[in-house]
């Protein structure tokens, strides 16, 4: 045990040692730190700003009425008396989010959580050390609950972060949007009860699963079975609130066989329900330590023989994260890798195509061989893309429109348009990512193709083809189901998705081609942030040159014409951007080094 | 002090040990040779409870690996077959911490030695991450010198080695085989094992095919006093069409 204490204590103070002298690993941290600390700062900021707003705007709405509106009777109806009263002063309050919806999203997430963490037991993931420990702990005369002693912390350290991130969403909720509970946001309970309930519960779904993977050998069939489970569970859910709307599935998360199969889960809702609507919390927590206890009791009660699993699981996970170190593609490599395949059938492709046609052809059957990711994927994410944008953003529109009339109701029009582009931009930004890796595994390859006689344009054409395939089906998808379903200005948004989107993608991922063969070296965190800099750098003149295509829309107040420029706009980019990623790959190969940017401007070399 | 008693080790439907029964005594270093896949890495992982025999048993020191781990394993150094220091231990680290596994703080007083003759102590604030292949194992076996084990195991541990090297362990071995420990060495250097070993255990395809010193094996195959471990390791493990 003192050993173990040691070597982990050493472990730290050398990884902090290296951190803070080496600023190549010290900048990727502290970037990342900053990006996850930006939200967070901007959290509290608007809310103090929102709330010192909301503070203002209540007491000028109070003078507003004092001047202009006189009580009838107290509390309710209110009558206008000065004809110079104007209703579009007078905003009622913002709507307040429901108290139902309030607790069947928190348990909903409680749910989530403790499902994922179920299927992180019926993986491999939890008995996967380190190669190290394997060499030095397992032969050492240690007994094997201290060594799963030893593993544990640094999963309830994941539990703890989960939980007080979950916190995090959920007082954002409850904060942005003053739930109907009784005095919203403020828990009377000590502060630290609500952490504590959903670590505790997080730590029993914790132990159960690292019992799970220490004791059942040949979980695969377990884990189908609980995906299998838990599909039928949302198809349920998404049914019950497609029917009988929040109140249904509000009904459905109180079945006393759901609430019992999942105790922790429902202990913990209950608890941070409690607290948030004053009551007291101190049984249901009582109860969730005592739960916890027991799970570790369970846990350490039993010595199985566990190194063998773990040895095996370790191997992998140590391999991939090897692989991990030369960047994504090279893990997906890896991944596959491990993937043994059992294919009865030979898969036969009859050679199609010559030249960049023939290669294309084959980044099309490899993507083939795997749907799930290829195709099955993009087609999902597109149907949820027009989904969202038309029958939940219709609701929403809906509603903010009641609320507001005259020209409130095209702010609420904007409003649904920005949420569609954000999620529209968030897919493009899951996309870019994956052209990316594409880009990297074709610099991989350059050895292998750079002796075939393809043009270079043609090359990347072959390269990108696919993720560009991909992003278009996506898109495409997205625009029909939102055109099917009805959403608001359907034309405008199929237009956008199906013809803007894909096209100003291929352009783009063209040209992030150009940069990672410009900066290569995949192995190196820092150079991959500075790379995805430079990318944005690089796309920003483009950006303005689509924004100038756009002016004669914006002069003429039309958004087709808008549109119109836009597209036609993306055809000499595209060109553009082709024929100078073909130039960078035909230099890179014939030097085999990195090629400088500007370098591409210049003649022949 | 390490016996072996029916091992057999089945990986899903391959039985890679095979019933295999062998003893290393006191004062004696045993070579565990046979061609690449025979079961040698198996065998020693089984030794080292890394992984769990399908049947048979494994004493060290009178205790069963299966049924006291923490006691059979408090007898037992183990190298690996590509040993894997901690990237962020120092190498002087690594031999603090393996000493207070084992509770013996105390054997820390030869560490300047050990790490001299293996040309580590320079290297001793090192970091594992920036140890290089022959230095990781170097500093594997000088951490299995470092606590007063009985039993040695060794998966091919002069691979990588320099020459200086390769003769400091076996120094190091010889020394502790005049102690009375028990080392059980598998490797492919078959003239090294020749001279280093006391016997030697021949694994083809996890069976044990022959066990003896180098005398009686030639004794065995009738010949000639000239012939070398080499030319009779061949003429063991040789596939014989037919048989
Ligand atoms: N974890 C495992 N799962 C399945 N099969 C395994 C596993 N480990 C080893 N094997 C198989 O068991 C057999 C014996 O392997 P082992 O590693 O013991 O051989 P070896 O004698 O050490 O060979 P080498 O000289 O190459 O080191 C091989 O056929 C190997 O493929
Ligand atoms: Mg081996």
């Amino acid at each position: 045990m003192r050993a173990i204490g040691l070597m982990s204590f050493w472990k730290l103070r050398n990884s902090l040692r290296t951190l803070f002298t080496d600023p190549r690993k010290l900048i990727p941290v502290l970037l990342m730190l900053l990006v996850f600390a930006a939200p967070l700062g901007m959290y509290s900021f608007t809310r103090s700003m929102s709330s010192n707003m909301m503070k203002r705007a209540a007491s000028a709405r109070q003078q507003y009425a004092a001047q202009h509106l006189k009580v009838i009777e107290p509390g309710t109806k209110v009558t206008a008396v000065t004809p110079q009263f104007d209703p579009s002063r007078f905003t009622p309050p913002r709507p307040k989010i429901d108290p139902a919806i309030f607790t069947t999203v928190l348990t909903l997430g409680l749910l989530l959580v403790a499902v994922s963490v179920l299927n992180t037991g019926l993986g491999d993931r939890l008995l996967a050390l380190g190669a190290s420990d394997v060499d030095y702990l397992f032969p050492a005369p240690i007994s094997r609950r201290v060594i799963l002693a030893y593993r544990l912390p640094s999963l309830m350290f994941g539990a703890l972060g989960i939980a007080l991130y979950l916190l995090f969403m959920i007082s954002m909720l409850t904060q942005s949007s003053d739930p109907n509970l009784p005095n919203p946001g403020q828990t009377i309970a000590p502060w630290w009860v609500n952490p504590l309930a959903l670590f505790l519960s997080g730590g029993i779904y914790m132990n159960l699963a690292m019992f799970i993977s220490v004791h059942v050998k040949n979980r695969k069939g377990y884990q189908q079975g609980l995906w299998i489970c838990a599909g039928g569970f949302a198809i349920c859910v998404a049914a019950l609130f497609w029917s009988n709307g929040i109140v249904g599935v509000q009904a459905f998360l109180r079945s006393p066989i759901l609430r019992a199969a999942f105790i922790p889960s429902t202990l913990a809702a209950d608890t941070l329900i409690a607290s948030y609507s004053q009551n007291p919390a101190g049984s249901m927590l009582l109860w969730l330590f005592v739960g916890y206890l027991t799970s570790l009791a369970v846990l350490f009660s039993s010595n199985a023989n566990w190194y063998e699993q773990s040895i095996a699981s370790t191997e992998k996970w140590t391999a991939l994260r090897q692989a991990a170190k030369g960047g994504v593609s090279g893990m997906m490599a890896a991944k596959a890798g491990s993937y043994k395949y059992k294919s009865d059938k030979t898969y036969t492709i009859s050679p199609f195509g010559r030249h960049a046609g023939a290669l294309f052809w084959a980044h099309l059957c490899a993507a083939a061989k795997r749907p799930l990711p290829n195709i099955v994927a993009p087609i999902i994410a597109g149907i949820a893309l027009g989904t969202i944008g038309a029958k939940v953003l219709q609701v929403a529109t809906e509603k903010l429109s009641a609320s507001h009339h005259g020209p409130s109701s095209t702010a609420a029009e904007g409003f649904v348009y920005t949420m569609v582009g954000f999620l529209a931009f968030y897919y493009w930004q899951g996309f870019t990512a994956i052209a990316r890796t594409s880009s990297e595994a074709s610099i991989r390859r350059r050895d292998l193709v750079s002796p075939l006689p393809i043009a270079g344009w043609k090359m990347v054409a072959a390269d990108l083809g696919v993720p560009i395939l991909a992003t278009s089906l996506c898109f495409a998808i997205g625009a029909v189901t939102y055109v099917a379903l009805g959403g608001p200005k359907a034309s405008l948004v199929a237009v956008g998705f199906g013809i803007v989107v894909p096209l100003r993608f291929a352009g783009r991922s063209v040209l992030q081609h150009i940069i990672v063969i410009a900066y290569p070296d995949l192995a190196d965190k820092l150079q991959r942030l500075v790379s995805m800099f430079i990318g944005t750098i690089v796309g920003f003149p483009f950006l303005v040159i689509e924004a100038i295509s756009c002016l004669p829309g914006l002069f003429l107040h039309s958004v087709w014409i808008g549109a119109i420029g836009l597209i036609l706009i993306q055809f000499p980019l595209c060109w553009l951007f082709l024929f100078l990623a073909g130039k960078a790959t035909e230099r890179a190969i014939a030097t085999g080094e990195p090629v400088r940017i500007f370098a591409l401007f210049r003649g022949k070399a | 002090m390490l016996q072996v008693l029916n091992l057999s080790k089945r990986f899903g439907g391959m039985l890679a040990v095979d019933d295999l029964s062998f003893t290393v005594n006191a004062g004696e270093i045993v070579g565990l040779l046979g061609p690449n896949g025979a079961g040698k890495t198996t065998t020693i992982r089984c030794v080292a409870s890394l992984l769990q025999p399908t049947s048979g048993n494994i004493l060290l020191n009178g205790h069963d690996v299966s049924d006291d781990p923490v006691a059979a394993k408090r007898a037992l150094a183990f190298v690996p077959e590509v040993p894997n220091p901690y990237e962020m231990l120092t190498v002087m680290e690594h031999l603090r911490f393996v000493a207070a596994a084992y509770g013996m703080e105390e054997e820390l007083v030869h560490a300047e030695e050990i790490l001299t003759r293996l040309d580590l102590w320079e290297k001793k604030n090192d970091l594992g991450a920036s140890l290089s292949k022959g230095m990781r194992q170097k500093l594997a076996c000088a951490c299995a010198f470092i606590h007063r084990a009985q039993v040695f195991c060794f998966d091919e541990p002069l691979i990588g080695l320099d020459p200086k090297g390769m003769r400091e362990l076996k120094g190091m071995m010889m020394e502790r085989r005049a102690q009375g420990n028990a080392m059980l060495v598998s490797t492919h250097m078959l003239d090294t094992a020749e001279r280093l070993c006391d016997r030697v255990v021949i694994l083809k395809r996890g069976k044990l095919i022959a066990e003896g010193t180098v005398a009686e094996l030639k004794e065995r195959l009738q010949s000639s006093s000239d012939v070398s471990l080499e030319d009779m390791f061949l003429e063991l493990t040789e596939e014989i069409p037919g048989s």
